[in-house]
Formats: structure tokens, sequence, C-alpha cells
């Protein structure tokens, strides 16, 4: 095992998740009326569904629920909280398989979750949901595939679907977004393959389809996702039921693909775009978190990355070594800045950056925990990152890790 | 040699504020000489050094603009004078902060009005005079000093200088005002401690707090409520109104420039 790395951050707590450690996309806190803060922490497989950990004191975390899939030919890699209800999503492994789709839980008794919702989006050529974003209560944004959405690639599945929430039990979707070209049907023609990969296999790069889609209550009638290879896209949904394209920006080629999530920073005028790493010991390397001058959203610019450890170092340390996840300023009790950037980037640990100079990003504090035991890889995988109003620092080991908790002494 | 200008000092306190699109304020700092005795204040298009005698810092205070002569002939009018001040302090904000430019805007906007709505109280008391009328006043509004970052006194023998960092500082004469708009970022623990101690300790500084949401309004209304009474009539104590380029300023740029012919 190695030694931790540390500069400008304190590790206040470990925590294995009761030996379910492998930390998927989805971190997000809840409040509870008693005065209690609950962690909801998605996993990145099978067998658990997802984990609730009391963190009051951060010092002090204790799982409070834990929660099981209902088979092991799916997962449920994403969820968001917003007030006491729960929104997970569900992502199967093989085409038709149930159930697909997004479940919402009352989880005001946070020991005792209860489902009040489901909403199937499961189909022949569908795999479920893969991420979803729900910040307002209202609405999930989500990336899914659907029953009656044929992709032409089968890794193209997952696009743009806005979810209108506000009667649980009879969620409905109101609007939908594909990238032109990625449907059977489309007048325009498919997107050229960015790097090419046998087809069989349904997972991973090489695809056409949603990410993430950020959408905040500043500005509701604006979406921003993050479309693998096809890069960022600017929406307009305004009127949901008909989203159209404000603006798009894409490095793929000549960079190898996989954009992730675009957050907007609206009183900057800027985006932070990142391409997520999806290849072992750095042979997709580089996968950039770039800075995106959006003044003009019609006019997107790259004007910078955040500065990445040497990839002579950490490319061959084991794992993955690039950009991922990003704390996404969402609302609630979140840490909100437009001028400190905190990202997951796998084996490099937690990484916190000031933009306040956006053409000179600067690494102000980090965290690489060791490498922790029984992950398939020697090295920590951070692949989640969520920060509180406090500051406190959330962050999810991709294997094995489960939860680290830290303090940004900055 | 860091001059530790020190606001918390019982002898003569000073107050180095670094201020505009600088991106290192500790190396600002460190190119700094003790302000000379009997200096009533510094200004540049940096930095301000301040102490509690130090008069008001206005548009029209020497040091911040730089206008060469040539640059003043070619201007006409007083609202052409006013608009290059705004460009000059609208520059030293960043262009990636909306929220801060709409405060300047809203606040140019207001101290123009201000000048509107008072027009017979600062008309020249003979109305035959054309000496100046009252459009002139606004040049005696408050400098808006953007991304300042205002020294911290040296607390623990470190090398490093700390700055509280204010969104726009403002001197009213015996009064620092700092603005911070709020709603925007978290602020990290450092971040909010440096701006207690500047609370707490400094001497003569208040804070404004801001709040995005209504600079976001469309109808960019400047927040004059917010800010203590004297802010809004900023000619009060003034005799006369001055312009930006001061006749001795003019002297001085006129025979530097004719030694530089003759050399």
């Amino acid at each position: 095992m190695t030694e931790a790395q540390s500069n400008n951050m304190k590790l206040l707590a470990h925590n294995t998740l009761d030996g379910f450690g492998g930390v998927g996309e989805g971190m997000a806190l809840q409040l509870t009326n008693k005065g209690r803060r609950i962690l909801w922490i998605a996993h990145e497989g099978p067998p658990k569904n997802f984990t609730g950990v009391d963190v009051t004191d951060p010092k002090n975390p204790k799982v409070v629920c834990q929660t099981e899939l209902k088979h092991e030919n799916m997962r449920s890699n994403s969820l968001e909280v917003t007030g006491d209800i729960l929104a997970v999503a569900y992502q199967v492994y093989q085409l038709g398989v149930q159930p697909a789709g997004i479940e919402l839980f009352d989880v005001s008794d946070p020991e005792n979750p209860k489902s009040i919702g489901f909403h199937d989006t499961s189909g022949p050529h569908s795999r479920g949901v893969h991420c979803l974003w729900f910040v307002d209560g209202e609405y999930i944004h989500c990336a899914s595939g659907s029953s009656d959405f044929e992709p032409r690639h089968p890794r193209d599945d997952q696009f743009y679907q806005i979810i209108d929430v506000r009667n649980p039990s009879k969620m409905e979707e109101v609007g939908r977004w594909w990238m032109p070209g990625t449907r059977e049907g489309d007048d325009a023609p498919p997107p050229e393959r960015v790097n090419p990969e046998p087809m069989e296999e349904l997972r991973g790069g090489d695809a056409f389809r949603l990410h993430n889609a950020n959408v905040y209550p500043e500005h509701p009638d604006r979406a921003y996702l993050g479309y693998i290879d096809g890069g960022c896209f600017i929406l307009d949904i305004s009127d949901k039921s008909n989203p159209t394209v404000v603006s798009e920006w894409c490095p793929h080629p000549p960079y190898p693909g996989f954009t992730h999530t675009v957050m907007p920073l609206f009183d900057r005028g800027l985006l932070v775009v990142t391409d997520e790493c999806i290849k072992d010991d750095g042979v997709d390397w580089p996968k950039l978190t770039w800075i995106i001058d959006a003044r003009n959203e019609k006019n997107l610019v790259p004007i910078s990355t955040l500065p990445m450890p040497p990839v002579e170092e950490y490319g061959h340390k084991g794992g993955r070594f690039g950009s991922h996840n990003l704390h996404e300023n969402r609302p609630g009790p979140s840490f909100r800045s437009e001028e400190i950037i905190v990202g997951a980037f796998f084996n490099a640990g937690v990484r916190v950056y000031s933009i306040k100079n956006p053409y000179q990003p600067e690494l102000i504090a980090n965290y690489v925990p060791p490498g922790p035991e029984n992950s398939r890889v020697p090295t920590i995988q951070i692949n989640e990152v969520y920060v509180d109003e406090n500051a406190i620092v959330y962050a999810g080991d991709r294997w094995a890790g489960g939860l680290y908790i830290m303090e940004m002494e900055i | 040699m860091l001059v530790n200008y020190d606001f918390t000092s019982g002898n003569d306190p000073q107050t180095l504020l670094v201020y505009g699109m600088v991106t290192d304020p500790a190396a600002v700092t460190r190119s700094l000489s003790p302000m000379p005795p009997d200096t009533p204040f510094l200004l540049s298009n940096r930095f301000a050094v301040v102490s509690p005698s130090s008069p008001a810092l206005r548009l029209n205070s020497p040091g911040w603009i730089d206008l060469s002569p040539i640059q003043m002939m070619e201007i006409a009018s007083t609202a052409d004078i006013f608009d290059l001040c705004c460009d000059r302090v609208m520059g030293n904000a960043s262009p990636f902060s909306r929220s801060l430019r709409a405060f300047l805007e809203a606040y140019f906007k207001f101290v123009t009005a201000q000048t509107e709505n008072h027009r017979t109280q600062l008309e020249p008391a003979d109305a035959e005079s054309d000496v100046f009328n009252h459009a002139d006043w606004v040049f005696s509004a408050w400098l808006p000093l953007p991304h300042a970052h205002v020294l911290l006194p040296d607390a623990d023998g470190s090398d490093e200088p700390r700055f509280a960092e204010l969104d726009v500082a403002f001197l009213l004469g015996g009064r620092l005002l700092g603005v911070m708009i709020e709603g925007i970022n978290t602020k990290t623990k450092s971040q909010h401690q440096r701006l207690q101690y500047l609370e707490e300790r400094h001497p003569f500084a208040t804070i404004v707090r801001v709040p995005v949401a209504g600079l976001e309004d469309k109808t960019g209304a400047f927040p004059a409520d917010l800010f203590p009474a004297p802010f809004s009539h900023f000619w009060e104590g003034l005799d006369l109104p001055q312009g930006p380029y001061r006749l001795a300023a003019l002297m001085d740029d006129l025979g530097e420039s004719g030694k530089q012919k003759g050399s």
C-alpha cells in the first residue's frame, strides 16, 4: 500500500461502506428535518443499490442504510437527492433487461427508504439510465435509452430525456434530444467514429451518447450536455418539449474523446468541461479538464486546461489517470464556487484548482489516498466527489476504498 | 524588503490596497517603498496606500488614471471624460465577472443620476456663471477600486503577505468601504478568516454586502440603500468640482514632454 499524498487537504475519516466500497458517479447530501446530514452514495456496480452514510459528524461517518439491487445484471451508478426525495438511475448490462429507468424513494426516514415511483425506460435497444440530474424537485434530466429509440450504433443508445417527476407515482417524459445522425431514420449522416472499437461491447467509449446533463435553477432554460465523443452541447430548453441547440464544442479528434461533464459558471461566463479517462495505464491520455470562455454562448472558446501531474509518474502507476467527475456546484447543502474547482481524477486523487485567473488555472490543494485493499488496481481510483457548504470534501473510490472525507485547508 | 503596512498600528496606521486584475498581489506589495512622511496618500493604477487622515479617493484623485495631455486635448466634453474614467475603472474589472461589472455599471449610472437629481443644489450660486455646471460634480464621486486586496498585518512572521479580498473598495475619507457581492461563491475558511480579521481589526473599515440577485435585475438599479447615507452625496464638504486632470499635473506633463523633446 502506498502512502497518502496531501497538499492543503486533511483526511478527516475513511469508511469502506461495510465492505462494499465501489463508489459510482452519484453522491448527494440530505439535511433531514431532524438536523441529520445523510450522504447518499451510488455504487459502481452490483450487488448494492445505494448506501446512506450519516455524516453529521464528518469525523465519524456511520453507514445507516445499504440497499440491494434486484439482480446482478444491473447497476445504479447515479443518484441525486432533493429535499427528502432520492432519485436513483437503473442501468442494465444487456439490452432489454429490466428494471431499467428511474426509481424515486422517500428518504425522510433515512434508515428506511420507501419507494414512491418508478419510470421505465427499458426497451429492445435500451440499457436504461446511466446518469441523472435532479436539483429542483420537479424535473429529472437524464441520459437514457428508450423503448422507442433504435440507435444506429449500439453504443449511441443513451440520449437526453427530461422527466417530469412532480407526481412521483406518474412520472412522464416531457422532452428529449439526441445528437442528429445517431438514431435510425435520422436525416443527418451518422457521426464519424473517433476511436472505433468492436461493436459487441456495449460499455465504454467510441460512443455518441449523453453522459451528464446539468440544468441549474438560475438558468432553467439552458441544459449543458456532455455527449461523450460528440463533445459538449448547450441546449435551449425554454420549451422542454422541443430542445434546440444553442452551440456546441468538440475537441475530438484530435483529443481522445469521452466528454463527461459540462459545468457552467454563470457569473464568469465560463464552462468547465471534463473528458473522462476510461482506460487503465494511461492508454487514453490525455483526458483533460477544459476551461471554456462562454461569455458569448454561441461562440465557445477553449482558453486553458487544468494542470495535471506528470504522465510519466501517474500514467503507469496502475488504474486510470485523467479527468472524470467534478463537484458540480449544485444547489442545496453544497459548496458553490466559480473560482475553486474540485475534481475526481482517478489515481491522481482529489484535486482542487483556483481558476481565479481562468487563463492560468492553479492547483491549490490535493489528496491522493493510498491504494485501497481488495481493489482490482494498485492505486486509488477517485471516481466521484461532492463538497458541502462547509467545504468538507466527500470522495469515493471506484473499486473498493469506499468513502474518504477531507477538509480543505485553503 | 517587504513594507509591512499595518492598519492596526497605534502609530500612523496605514492600509495598502492592491487592486485591479492583478494575478499576484504579493508581488506588487514586494515592489513598494514606504509611504514618505507627510504624504497623505499614494494612489496608482495598481495600488493605494491610505491612512486615517487621507482624503477620500475620488474619480478626480490624482494618480490612478494616467492621462496624457494629448489624450486630454482629444476629449471634447465632460461626458467624454466621464466615459473615459468609466472605461478605465471597467478595465480593472475582470471580463469574467459579470456581477462585478454589473455593479460598476450601475454605480456609474447612479452617480450620474445623482448629479441630475440634485441639479439645483449643484449648480453654481451665480446663475450667470459658466465656470462649471452640475454635471462636473460627477468627478467627485468615490473612486471604485475593483478586486481590492487589503494587505493584512504580518501576524505570524510569515514572509508571505496575506490579503483580505474585496470585490470593490471605496475610500470615503476616514472610512474604508468594502463591497462584497454575495451569493456566487462559498468562502473558503481562509477567505472567511481574513475578511473577518479586516472587519474586526481595521480601524475604519465597513463591509457592505450586496446580493447578486439584485445585480442580475435587468433594470440595473444601484443598491444605494445598502450604503451609508454620505455615499450618495459625494459632493458634500467640497467647495468646487474638479476634473480628473489637474492643472499641476498638466504642467508637469508638459514640462516632462519638453525635456524629452530637447534631449
